[in-house]
Parts: C-alpha cells; structure tokens; sequence
C-alpha cells in the first residue's frame, strides 16, 4: 500500500479511535438515542394516525431525514471539534511540520468525524425495524411485509449521505473560520435551508422542482414524494425509484466536497496565522517593538504602588459592570454579526402576512405578533450560543490562570457576564419590536398602537428569555464542557418538550414547551391568558434562579478538577447565604408551582391529552347504544343568558319545547349535556312538566337519561327547563376557555345546551385512534353504499328560537333571530333576539364592544358586526352580502329569514362559518387586505359570496352525513359565489379568483383519488368540486345548471323530504343537460378524471384579407385514476376549447373543437395577429398542469 | 507575614502523586523552589495563589487559610503563571485596566497612574495600544508580570518565570523580583539553579512531590565547603568512578567529561578540591536522593 495513503488511514484511524474514546461522543450518542426512541415512538403514534404502514419505505426513509436533522447538532459537534481542535490546542504547528502536511491530517480528521456520525445514524434504520417488532402500538395492520431494501435504502440514500453532506459543510466552515461555532452556524443554515426550500420555494412560490434540489437533507425531495405517490406507492414504493432524490444527493455530495476542497485548499495555503474573524493580528507584529527594547537597558526600579484597593459593594457592582462591558465586547465581536442576519432574515420572512389565497394582512398587532414568535425561539438558542462562549471565554483565551486569582466573587462573574447577555437580549428584543414597529407603520398610522408590542416584547417574552439565559450559564457552568453544554442545552430546551408529550408527559409543570401558551386579539388584548403566562414565568424563572445558585457552587476556577473535588468546593461553597438564597428561591417555585398546580389540578380537573379521546370512546362505549334510541324532537328553544365579561362567567336559563314526531309513545329521554370533565359547564337539573325521574346522570361524560311517569303521545309535546352555569376556574394545563372573555366572547350554543339524544359527533373519528381504543371501525361519513345511507344526519331539526342576552354596559351582544328589544337594567345592557322563520340547532352566542354596519336588501336587514378597528372589508362585505342575496335568491329560490348577519370574534385564524342567518368570521378576516393583492383579487368580497351560499347550500339543502357532503356544501357555494363576483367585478376578475385557486395544483398531490361524487377532502370540495362546477357552468350553461340546483332544493329542503346526496346533484344536473354532456358528468363527477392536455407549438402567418391562420399542435390524452393509484388511459374523443387571443387576452377565436388522444394539429383562421394561442385556454377540464394550454404563435 | 505549608498532598487523577506530604515555612523576602521538570512545583504554586486544592493539609497565610479564605487571599496575591493566554484582540493597556477593576482599583485616576506605571515598568508603555494577539513571548511574559503586580501583591507567586526569556531580559525581571522581595513574600519556582543563587534568601528543593532539602542558599553552599572535589576524566571511565565515589554532576568539558564528586575528605589521585556552588547543592541534593533510592531497592 501507499506509504501515504497508509499515513492517511492513521489519521483516520487516530481519529475515529479518539472520538470514540471521548465521554463527550458517547454523551451524544446517548442524547441522540433519547431522541430517536422519542422519535420512532412518535412516528408509530402518527402513522397510526395518518394511516400509513409504520415499515413503508417511504415512511422509514422520512424518518431516516428528520432523524439525521436532529443529528446536525451532534455533527455540528463532532465535525466542529475535529476540524479545529488543532487550532484549540495550539498544536497546529506541531502538525503543520509533520512530513504528512496538516493539509492532509485536516483530510483524515473530516474522514474520521463523517465515519462517526455515519455510525451514528446507521442506528437509525436499526431503531425503526426494531420498533416495527416491539413496540407495543405496532400492531400488524401498521406493518406490511418486512422489507429489507426499505431500511438499507433509508441508510443508503437519505442517512449516510446526510452524513457526509452534513459533515463535509459543517466540517469546512469551522476550518475556514477556525471556530467551532462555525459549524454550528452551519448547521442552523442546513436547517434553515431546508425549511426555507419546503416551506418558500415549494410552498409560497411553488417551484417544488428547485425546492427539491435545494433542501441538502432531502426533507424536501422526500416530503413532495410522500404527496405525490398514491396510495399503493406509499405503501411499497422503494425511494431508489426516485429520480429527483438522486439528483439532489448526488449534487449535495458534490457542493460538499467542493466545500471540503476549498476548506483544504484555503488551509494549505494559510499561515497559522489567519484567524478568521481576526486577520489583522498578523500585521500588528512588524511594527519593531523588538527592536526598540534594547535600547531600554533595564526596567526602571520597581516602586510600591499605593493603588487603593477596595473591595467593597461599590466596588463590587463596578467590576461587575466591567466583566458585562467585557462580554458585550465578546458578543459584539463575535458570532452576533452572522446570528443577526439570520434573525434579520427570519423576521423578514415571518412578517409576510398572509391569508386565504395570497391576499396579505393589514399590518396590526394581532399577526405581526404571532409572525414575531420563531424570531424569538432563535433568540433562546442564541442565548444558549453566547451563555457558552461567555462561561468559557478566559478558559477559551487560556487567561484563567492570569484571571482567576483575581479578588472577584464568582457571583460578579456570573452577574456581569449575565448582565451582559440580558444586555443583549433587551437590544435584541428592541430591535425585534423596532422591526415590528416599522413594519406595522408601513401600513399606515390608523391602526398602530404600540402598547402590544412592548407588552410582549418587553412584558412577556423578555422575562422568559431573560430567565432562560439564567438557565443556560447555569448548564455550561455545571456540565463544564462547552459543546456538551450546548447540545445538552438544546435538546432540554427544544427537543424535549417535543418528545415529552407523546409519552403522556404534558403537565406545563413539567414541560417549558417553547410554543407560546398566549393569542393576541385586537379585542381582549393577550388576556385570558396573561394570568397563566406570568405564573407560568415565575414558576420556571424560579427553577432557572435556584438552578443557577446551584452551578455557582460549581463555578470552576482554576485548574479543572475532578468531580470529587468539585463537590467538595461545591460543599465549602455552600455557606449559609446560599442556603437561604436556595430555600427562598424554593419556595418561590412551591410558591408559584403551588398555585399553577392549584390551577390546573384543584381548580379545574387535570386530564392528559390521552385522557380526552378515552373520554370519547367510553362515551360511545356506554351510551352508544340509545344512537337510533326513538326520541322527542325540538321544536322551540327560549333562552335567557346573562353574561358577566368582566368574571368571565355566564348563566343560561332555558325552556325548551320537545315533541314526539314518532308513531310511538316515548317514555325514555336520553340528554346530552356538556361533559363536566372537559368543558367549564355546569348543567343543572332538569324539570320537565310532568313527573319524570332521572336514571342515568353521567355528568363526567355528559349524558343523562329520564324516565317519564306518563309516556309521550305521538304528536304530544313537553316542555323541558333547565339552568347551566358557565364559570371556568382559575386556568387549566391547557387550553383556557376563551367562550366569554374580558370583550369578544363567542361560544357555539350547541356546546353548552343540553342536546336530545346520543351525540355521534361527540365519538372519536380517528380510524387508528379507534382502533386502538378496542371501538369497531366507523367511516368518518357514511358510504353511498350504505343503504341507510340518507338516515345520516347532522340532527337539524328547525327549532323557533327566542334568546334574551344581558351583558355589559357598553357591550353589544348577538345571536341568530331578529333584535326585538334592547334596554338597560341594572347597570347591563340586555338584547332580545327571536327568529320569525325555524332555524337550524346551529347558533352562537357573541358579545363585544362592537361597532355595526347595516343596511337593508328588501326586508332583510344586512349587518356587519365588527370590531371597530376593523372596518377595512365591513362595506364591501355588506355589498357582497346584498349582491349575493339578490343573485341567489333569484337564482337558487327566496333566502328564508329576516335578517343575514356577519359577525366578527377573536379567534387565531382568517376563516368564516355559515350557520342559518348568521356568518361568523375571525378576526384575520377582518385584517385581509385586498387592495394589496399582487394579482388584484377581492378576495373577502368572494367569500362573502361563498358563506351567503351556504345560506342555501347547507341551510336549506338539508346534507345527508355521507360522502360527497362537501361536493353539496363547499363546491355548489363556490360555484354560487363565482356568479357573484362576475356580476360585482366582471369575467376578468372572476378568472383570476379562478386562477388563485388554480394555484393549488402547485401543491404537490398524489392524483389518487376519489370521484366527487363520494368526496370528502379540503382539495375536493373546495378546489376540484368548484372547478368541475365551473366547467359543467361553461359547457351547459349557467341557466340550466341553476334550474337543476333549484330542482335540488326543492326535493331536499324540508323536515319531512329525504336528505340530499351527491348522486341526486348528479341526477338533476343529468335532467337538464343533453345527451352529448353525459360522458363529461360521468369524468366529472363519477370517475376521478384527469386530462393532461398541452399545446406544443403553435404557428401563424398571415392568410388573405389580413387574416391570420393559426395552426395548433397539441397534444391531449385522459386518464382516471382510482383511489389505490392505479391510473387507467381512457380514450378521449371529447369538446374541448380552443382558444385564441390578441395579446394577452383579447379573444379572437373560442370554440369547441372534438379533440382525440395523442398529437393532433387544429388549425383556424382569426381576424388579427395572435398573441397566445392553445387548447382550454380558460381551464375549464381537470388539469393538474394548466401552465403548458397556451403558447405564443411564432411566425412562419 | 509567613506562609505556612503543612501537610501538603494532591494526587492526580492519572495516579501521579505530585505532591506529598509537603511541609514548608516561607518568611518575607524571596523564596526559591527549586526543582527538576514535573517535581510538583506548579502543582504547589498553584495551590498557594488558590487556583487547586489540596486533597490533605493547610496552606496559611499568616491567619489566612488558603483553602478555606480565597477570596482574602486574593486580595492580596499576585500570581505570575508559568504558561497563561491573553485575549488577542484587546489591547495591553485595556486589558491591565480591566484586570485592575478585577482587583478592586476602582478609582479612576489611581488605576490610570498605576497602569501607566506598570507598563512603563515592565517596558510595555509604546506599545500599549498593540493587540496582545501580535505580542512576541517575552512581551506577553511582561504583561503578566504587570498584572500580577496590580494591586500591591503582599504575596507574590512567580511560576517559571526566566523560561521563556532571553539572557537580558531575565536579568531586568529578576532585578525587578528582588525589588519586590523588599516589601512581601515573594515565591519564585524555577528549575535553573542561577536563578535561585542570585536572588533568593531563603530556598527548598524538591523533587517528584517530596521537600529534600530547605536552607539558606548561602549556608548551603557553606556547609559543602571542602566536600566537592573535581576530576577530568575520559568518557569510558565513569561507570568505574561512579561505583566508587559518590559523584553528583558530570558536566562535558572539551570533549572530555568534568566529574563533581562529594566526599569528606580526598577521594583519591587526580581529584582537586573545588569551591562549592549552589548548583553542587542542588546535585548533591538530588543525588543524594537517587543514591537512597537506589540503596533501598537493593536492601
């Protein structure tokens, strides 16, 4: 063998042989083992939840990804320390003069460290086949058959090259900056790369095909293949399969080589002494100093210096000034200027506020607070960064021996080098808000306010990090090994209270979760959660602050010791002042420990996460059997509500009329109440007017039967009184009730009411979680099949309804009905609402200071309730709602009630919700700003127009609970709403609302699938189900597809008339359309249809009378794709447009031509120069790329 | 004020005992701790300016414990290590002042005085502006002296100090160091013989953790006054001379070997009688010890 290729492998050897030797790596291996068991567990949770095989080679190989994206810490490490431990140890010269050449040595040691992380992760794949054999929940319908190829490739293809990808970057960007932090930055940009690929590139622009080559840990690549591949594919498609993954490996291994070489060539080249971020040290040396000093034959005598020394408190807080000067003369040279970018650029692209379909957000406090949150999260683990470099910054110099037996206290120390990054951290946080500030001035002054933004910045968030930074100077001064500290301190920080909660440990006492507990509403400010919030603070505050008391007994000075010795300092330490400083600091944490848990354990009832869906499945365990139990329906519902903000309490008194629409007697009633264990509501007894005795009262899970004396008639009714009282205690673990508040509460009636009968909708859903709670499986609607299909219902029975809601002074408050009366009492305001028309079971209940906006369309009054700050989209929703009302009504038949009211409530989110006579949107609805639309689209003017649709689509058209229900709801009020929007905007505008909602095909998707006709997903009813409807609209005519809507309604509005299903849409819709359509419905609605239609070339040049013959090469072939993946060629012979356009959309040609599968050429003759030109140029067919219809001519 | 060390042990987790059982009494004035390399006298430097602790035994400071009252002690130490770092980016005059804050001169104008005063002692005064990154060794060697001496050092600790120094250099530091012994205890360890004979009053020698000899240098080298005879020799015969007499130096001189034996009276032909120095103490010393050693594995 070479003699120098030996020497190399002895580097190599050397290498692996010493990190393998030291306690830190095999600290971080245990680390990494702690997370991937955390991991795995939490894969085998949420494959049973998502429903794929645990052993997919897919789903291995994703876990493979996200397991070597925790790992870049621990190669941030292992890389770092190998490529610049020379450098630490100043024996770089002694290899330097190595005949190897440190060049090469610098080689060896990359090799070693990739070879120990691929060690590393090659348990990776080892974890998961072990978990798929014992883990407890892997039971056999998560598991295929045990594939071989899936682990291997896993390793192969996504592990190993990670490693080396990893370890290549990570490794030449600590030795080009001879700093091991180097390779920490590194790793935050492996990591922000990939995100900002997934979530940027893919997600915002859509270009997933850069996305995928752009994400070095193929997270990307892997992610659009789990989106894409059908179903069949995700269970037993090997990744090898993919082209892109290859690609993108075999480019990221290339850039890291490229990067390793530049790193070798930059090192061959420098001196020892190129210092990174220091070059100018070099030049400092030439200056003759040397020289001059022999001129100076000796020191002059040495004379005592009465230099008053002084060790007093004064003295005390001035040198602890100095060491906080120091560190911030540290922090300000060193890693703060690439950190600040990264923050920079973060926030940047956290305060791209954006809604429903691009449209942007009013800038307010509301949104630009929650943007600010993951800019903070980056502030903690900078905090983390800078804590360790402080702690270590004599020891890193080699001046512990010059500083260390200076007359300071360790606690000066410790003070002045936390002063300094609290320092840090306030000119972080200010810099955050001036960010915010400026942002939120851009647009405009009328909605500024800064109180938020110093509330939490500087109210919030600042203790927290502040007590955070306690916390990580403790952990490196107790772990005492700086990169030990810092992994340590990121997996306890972050990673942790990841994991923790998938083994059931969730209690905020035992978990600082990172994710803010709090929600800022332009209503209530950050109230109801700031009283939980600040506990919360104190209570881990204090453990950072006796944490810290603790690491200060620790503080090493002088030489390392070993951990004998430093307990016994650490004995010597322990005078009485810490002592008592420890008991105070405990008792603070018994203190505000004592009084969260007497909130979340005494006050209200604890329960687990996993305690809720076990609730679930005993409730249906028990009482599922009283589901097709014969009951008395509610006709009439007479409420009294008083609401107290300011206590945040209510009381509700209802009488409630129920009557036996049965042929039989009934004597026993089963009732729904709030479930005692996880809602505030306490439902009081029941009296009905007659003698009747209660059974069952299962308060806990909510169900109570009664038994009548004397049997209901058939046709006899009963009146039912009852009382509930709202009061929620102090706070809970999680999820603080926000039903009434301060200002801006909102509740759902339905969840506070008592309900007749068993509740379906209160069982568990989730086919795995079902599964795993022993409960038979149960589709989430029922079948087509089913032949009982039509008896699914959501229960809505209309009921008369008469509510009387007492609140504050100067709130206002609403629900469904018509206002009757509005007087004060008492120092409150009261409002009485009652309905002229029946409505459904489905109202809410809101109160506010709110402002109205009305106006009237024939005798239905129009309302926008809103928060008077939010005015922006009140008119053009008011118009909306007119121009809706108007077209529908003529188009669809009469809208039912006297009043259409939008309200406005607090909740995070920009969605609306239709419910009879009544809309409720979030409060970021209220901040869509469509005016800055980059492809001018009003966008809240359309959806307005899609929930007033749902006043007939959903209010009237009464849905069976089957597939294919959001084909009936979501798609016919899309189709609804376009109508409006051409006729408020024009056909322009209505093509672009067409186009924005195209864009969701830049979303990679599997095109598996069911027809619409049995639909039940987001993509389908809202996009594909809209699209199909447009097309129906554009081939049929808007006429005849209104007549068959309206034949729909007729046959599916009342009580006593069956429920609707998708097929009887399909029915109608074949009744009013011609025989040569009926193949379209069928692609439309019956199969999952695609076409894949593409204009190669088009041609033109000029004919006689200076017309222009343009001739069209397509291309066109269709497809139906089943559910499992299976794609099926069908021959097509079908109408399809041809288009052809002056500019850019000035049509000069639109006719339906016969287009067949395969290449064809259409040629047609057109009035002027054509500028695009090509095959459905408006879209109308299923398309998943509508990019390549048109083309522009080239001149022959 | 005395330092007292009394039952000094440490031994270090490799097993190495660098110290043991060590006693000593060092008045005011300069003291040497004479030693070869690794014989425990960092390890005991260390102890006495509070940077380690003993695993057995006290260290006191007059009525200060060492161990138990670092912080009073620190008041008033000045410690010089044997090998230290500085922050390259900062400079000399900046970091002094910061170390001055560090031991209590908090005052404006007195730290400003006695920083000048320093750097000009230690000839560092044009070149305080420079970053300590570009200093040469015995300019960073002086800028520790400087800041061992901040504060008025009742007890000042200097570890190797000469090691790194030229020949001109070393002379002005140790001129400097008596100066100092003047006012406080002044410890100075070292493992070049000339360095203790020319400056300290009193001194120890100590070899692998043990305390072999304690004495005035001066009387020392008295007490050896006609025991050292020398004799010029031809290479091959020392292992003859050597099982003979008891030698305690060889030294090459022009090819030929220089033998320092010690002997009550004249070993025998061709020795000569010559003037003992410390360097004979120190050989006699640790050849003494070798010879005990060597008697007990034979016994």
């Amino acid at each position: 063998m070479n003699i120098a290729l030996r020497k190399w492998l002895e580097v190599v050897r050397f290498e692996l042989v010493y990190q393998l030797g030291r306690r830190s790596t095999w600290l971080f291996f245990a680390l990494f083992l702690l997370m991937l068991f955390g991991q795995v567990n939490g894969d085998v949770l949420s494959a049973r939840e998502i429903g794929v095989l645990f052993n997919a080679p897919l789903f291995v190989a994703r876990g493979a990804a996200s397991a070597a994206l925790f790992a870049l810490l621990i190669v941030a490490a292992i890389a770092g320390d190998a490529a610049t431990r020379d450098v630490q140890l100043r024996m770089e010269p002694l290899f330097r003069s190595t005949p190897l050449g440190a060049a090469a040595h610098h080689g060896g040691r990359a090799a070693g460290a990739f070879l120990v992380v691929a060690l590393l992760l090659a348990v990776v794949p080892l974890a998961f086949m072990l978990a798929s054999f014992i883990h407890p929940s892997a039971e056999a319908e998560l598991l295929g058959p045990f594939r071989p190829a899936a682990y291997l490739q896993s390793y192969l293809l996504v592990g190993l090259p990670n490693a080396f990808i990893a370890t290549g970057l990570l490794f030449a960007l600590a030795s080009l900056v001879r700093h091991t932090l180097g390779s920490y930055i590194g790793a935050a940009l492996v990591f922000v790369g990939s995100l900002v690929s997934q979530l940027v590139i893919g997600g915002k622009l859509g270009r997933w095909d850069l996305a995928k080559l752009l994400d070095s840990t193929g997270t990307a690549a892997l992610s659009v293949m789990s989106r894409t591949w059908s179903p069949g594919d995700l269970r037993t498609r090997t990744i090898a399969t993919d082209s892109a993954l290859l690609t993108n490996r075999l480019l990221w291994i290339a850039i890291a080589l490229a990067a390793l070489a530049f790193a070798y060539t930059r090192f061959r080249a420098g001196a020892v002494a190129f210092n990174g971020m220091n070059r100018t040290h070099r030049t400092d040396k030439t200056d003759g100093t040397n020289q001059s000093y022999p001129l100076q034959p000796s020191y002059p005598s040495y004379k005592s210096y009465s230099s008053p020394t002084s060790h007093s408190t004064r003295t005390r807080l001035h040198q602890t000034l100095t060491i906080a000067h120091d560190s911030l003369r540290e922090i300000a040279t060193g890693w703060i200027w690439i950190v600040l970018p990264l923050l920079v650029l973060q926030t940047a692209a956290k305060l791209q506020l954006q809604g429903i379909l691009d449209t942007p957000l009013l800038r307010t406090p509301g949104p630009i607070l929650q943007a600010l949150d993951n800019p903070l999260n980056t502030v903690v683990v900078f905090v983390l960064l800078l804590a360790g470099e402080l702690v270590w910054r004599e020891r890193d110099a080699n001046m512990q021996a010059l500083a260390d037996p200076a007359p300071v206290p360790d606690w000066v120390r410790f003070a002045g080098r936390l002063l300094g990054i609290g320092f840090v951290v306030v000119a972080l946080h200010a810099l955050l808000m001036l960010a915010a500030i400026v942002f939120d001035v851009q647009g405009g002054w009328e909605h500024f306010r800064l109180a938020p933004y110093l509330q939490l910045l500087f109210g919030i968030e600042l203790a927290g990090t502040l007590a955070f930074a306690l916390f990580a100077f403790a952990l490196h001064v107790l772990v005492n090994q700086k990169h030990v500290g810092l992994v340590l301190g990121i997996v306890l920080s972050a990673v942790l209270p990841q994991v923790l909660p998938d083994f059931g440990i969730t209690h905020p006492l035992l978990v600082d979760s990172l994710d803010p507990i709090w929600r800022y509403s332009d209503f209530s400010g950050f109230a109801p959660f700031l009283g939980q919030v600040l506990w919360l603070e104190l209570y881990w505050g204090a453990w950072a602050l006796l944490f810290a008391i603790v690491a200060r007994l620790f503080w090493v000075r002088g030489v390392q010791p070993r951990l004998r010795e430093r307990l016994r300092i650490a004995r010597r330490r322990f005078t009485g002042w810490t002592a008592g400083a420890a008991v105070a600091t405990f008792a603070l944490i018994v203190l505000a420990g004592g009084f969260v848990f007497y909130n979340t354990n005494v006050l209200n009832a604890y329960a687990a996460p996993a305690e809720g869906p076990q609730r679930q499945a005993e409730y249906e365990r028990r009482y599922g059997r009283y589901e097709h139990t014969a009951q008395p329906e509610l006709t009439a519902t007479k409420l009294h509500v008083e609401l107290y903000p300011e206590r945040r309490n209510a009381h509700v008194r209802g009488e409630q009329r129920l009557v036996n629409h049965t042929p039989r007697p009934l004597d026993t009633i089963h009732i729904a109440v709030a479930p005692a264990a996880s809602t505030d509501i306490d439902t009081g007894a029941i009296q009905f007017d007659r003698p009747a005795r209660a059974t069952i009262a299962d308060d806990a899970l909510g169900h109570r039967t009664y038994v009548l004396a004397q049997p209901l008639q058939p046709g006899e009714s009963l009146q039912m009184r009852w009382q509930l009282r709202y009061a929620p205690r102090g706070f809970p673990a999680r999820g603080i009730s926000t039903d009434v508040v301060g200002n801006g509460s909102f509740f759902v009636m339905q969840d506070w009411l008592p309900r007749i009968g068993y509740q379906p909708g209160r069982a568990l859903t989730n086919a795995g979680e079902r599964k795993l709670h022993g409960l038979p499986p149960r589709p989430f609607v029922a079948s087509l099949d089913d032949p009982n299909v039509r008896q699914a219902s959501y229960a809505r029975t209309p009921v008369d309804l008469d509510v009387t809601i007492g609140t504050a002074a100067d709130q206002t408050a609403v629900t469904s009905g018509e206002l009757r009366r509005s007087w004060s009492h008492n120092g409150r305001r009261y409002f009485h609402y009652a309905t002229s028309s029946p409505i459904g079971s489905e109202y809410a209940v809101f109160s506010a200071r709110y402002a109205v906006r009305r106006t009237r369309w024939r005798d239905v009054t129009l309302e926008v309730v809103h928060h008077p700050g939010h005015a922006h989209n009140a008119q053009r929703m008011l118009r909306s709602m007119e121009v809706s009302l108007a077209q529908f009504s003529q188009r669809f038949g009469p809208y039912p009630h006297k009043v259409l009211r939008m309200i406005e409530y607090p909740a995070s989110g920009s969605s609306a919700h239709a419910a009879p006579s009544t809309i409720w949107y979030k409060e970021q609805f209220a901040l869509l700003d469509p005016d800055q639309h980059p492809r001018q689209l009003d966008l809240p003017f359309a959806a307005t127009a899609h929930e007033v649709a749902h006043q007939w689509w959903g209010a009237q058209l009464r849905l069976a609970r089957a597939e294919g229900i959001i084909l009936l709801s979501e798609s016919l009020a899309w189709y609804s709403a376009m109508g409006v929007v051409e006729q408020q905007y024009g056909d322009a505008h209505l093509q672009r609302l067409l186009g924005e909602m195209r864009r969701a095909y830049l979303d990679p998707r599997s095109r598996a699938g069911v027809p619409l006709l049995r639909a039940t997903e987001w993509f389908n009813g809202y996009r594909k189900g809209a699209f199909a409807m447009y097309a129906l609209r554009e081939y049929a005519g808007q006429q005849n597809v209104d007549l068959a809507l309206r034949r729909l309604l007729a046959a599916h509005s009342r009580p006593e008339q069956p429920l609707a299903l998708s097929t009887d849409l399909l029915h109608e819709l074949r009744q009013v359309t011609p025989a040569s359509l009926h193949s379209l419905l069928g692609d439309l609605f019956e199969r999952n249809t695609f076409w894949e239609l593409k204009t190669n070339k088009a041609t033109a040049r000029p004919a006689a009378n200076g017309q222009w013959q343009v001739s069209l090469d397509v291309v066109a072939r269709k497809v139906v794709v089943d559910a499992e993946g299976k794609e099926t060629e069908v021959a097509m012979q079908d109408l399809i447009e041809v288009g052809v356009f002056a500019g850019e959309n000035e049509p000069l040609y639109r006719a339906m031509h016969r287009i067949r599968t395969g290449p064809q050429t259409i040629t047609v003759t057109v009035p002027r120069k054509p500028g695009r030109a090509g095959i459905d140029p408006r879209h109308l067919l299923i398309d998943v790329q509508p990019d390549d219809n048109m083309v522009t001519p080239t001149d022959r | 004020m005395e330092l007292h060390i009394r039952n000094v042990s440490k031994t270090y987790p490799n097993g190495v005992q660098a110290l043991k059982d060590v006693t000593l009494t060092i008045p005011a004035g300069m003291y040497g701790l004479l030693g070869p390399n690794g014989a425990g006298k960092s390890t005991l430097m260390r102890m006495i300016a509070t940077l380690q602790e003993p695993d057995r035994g006290s260290i006191h400071l007059g009525e200060l414990d060492v161990v138990r009252q670092k912080d009073a002690v620190r008041e008033t130490l000045g410690y010089l290590p044997q090998e230290f770092g500085v922050y390259p980016k900062v400079s000399a005059e900046k970091l002094l002042e910061h170390f001055a804050i560090l031991k209590g001169i908090v005052d404006r104008r007195a730290r400003r005085e006695v920083v000048e005063a320093l750097l000009r002692q230690t000839n560092l005064w044009d070149v305080r502006r420079q970053k300590l990154g570009g200093y040469s060794g015995g300019m960073r060697q002086r800028f520790g002296v400087a800041v061992a001496l901040l504060g008025n050092p009742k007890l000042m600790i200097v570890d190797e100090p000469t090691a790194g120094l030229d020949p001109a250099e070393r002379v002005r530091f140790l001129n400097l160091l008596s100066e100092l012994g003047e006012h406080s205890v002044v410890i100075l360890s070292t493992h070049i013989v000339e360095d203790v004979s020319e400056l300290c009053t009193r001194m120890a020698i100590i070899d692998r953790g043990e305390i072999l000899l304690e004495a005035e240098p001066l009387r020392a080298v008295e007490e050896l006054k006609g025991r050292i005879w020398r004799r010029v020799i031809s290479k091959d015969a020392l292992p003859q001379l050597e099982r003979e007499h008891h030698v305690i130096s060889t030294k090459l001189l022009a090819g030929r070997t220089l033998v320092h034996v010690h002997a009550e009276a004249s070993p025998g032909a061709g020795f000569e009688p010559v003037e003992p120095d410390l360097e004979d103490v120190y050989f006699t010393t640790m050849a003494g010890r070798q010879r005990a050693e060597q008697a007990e594995t034979a016994a």
